[in-house]
């Protein structure tokens, strides 16, 4: 794999957990 | 799920006001297990489509209860990246209202009419007219032409500008005194 390969890979894991932090933490929007 | 919308209005912003999206590679965010335990047990308490179990309500209660805890300890561990103060801040204001009306996230009627909704407890969010601690609770909705839209409270304000920010600092585009302060003291260190 080529370096900016790695580096988007790491890029997306770091958003996709912040996105699941967002989404978790809004008690109002999230389950209803 | 429409809190996403202020993380990507954030990475479309970042390049236009100078920001390097290529910054993202270098961020770390740390206990992202902590984030999907969360999740996992936001699942199990409010399952959805076709998940085969449906919990009681205390049941529902005590596992949401238990996933903000793995929330605010995650929010706390990453509280220096840009965004995660007023993500923090979000939380507890949802939060102290969640736990002053008995685990439910209180919805004033107005806002569940204005969001076309009509229900008495609907998995985590419960209508009342005379909440504990009212303006903290669900009170303005978000016009239910806009895809995932709902009802949202002060706290939902916060984590959205949290939203925004974190993708604003990581890639350069928005520096706050802190990380001023980070970036020199990092060119200050030898190496």
């Amino acid at each position: 794999m080529v370096r900016w390969q790695i580096r988007y890979i790491r890029a997306m894991i770091a958003l996709g957990g912040f996105a699941a932090l967002l989404v978790d933490a809004g008690a109002g929007l999230r389950w209803k | 799920m429409a809190l996403v919308y202020p993380l990507l209005l954030g990475l479309f912003l970042a390049p236009l006001l100078g920001g390097d999206l290529r910054r993202l590679a270098d961020l770390r965010l740390r206990a992202t297990r902590l984030i999907y335990l969360a999740l996992t047990l936001q699942l199990v308490a409010f399952p959805v489509g076709a998940m085969p179990w449906q919990p009681s309500d205390t049941t529902a209660v005590v596992l949401w209860l238990a996933s903000y805890a793995c929330l605010a300890a995650a929010t706390g561990i990453n509280i220096r990246l840009g965004g995660m103060p007023l993500i923090a801040a979000g939380l507890v204001a949802n939060l102290a209202a969640i736990v002053a009306n008995g685990g439910h996230m209180p919805v004033l009627p107005a806002a569940m009419r204005a969001a076309g909704r009509s229900y008495h407890v609907h998995f985590n969010s419960a209508a009342a007219s005379a909440p504990h601690l009212p303006w903290l609770v669900d009170r303005w909705a978000v016009p239910d032409w806009i895809p995932l839209a709902n009802v949202f409270s002060v706290g939902d304000v916060l984590i959205a500008l949290g939203g925004v920010l974190f993708p604003l600092v990581a890639t350069g585009a928005c520096r706050l005194p802190a990380s001023r302060a980070a970036g020199a003291e990092a060119r200050l260190s030898p190496r």
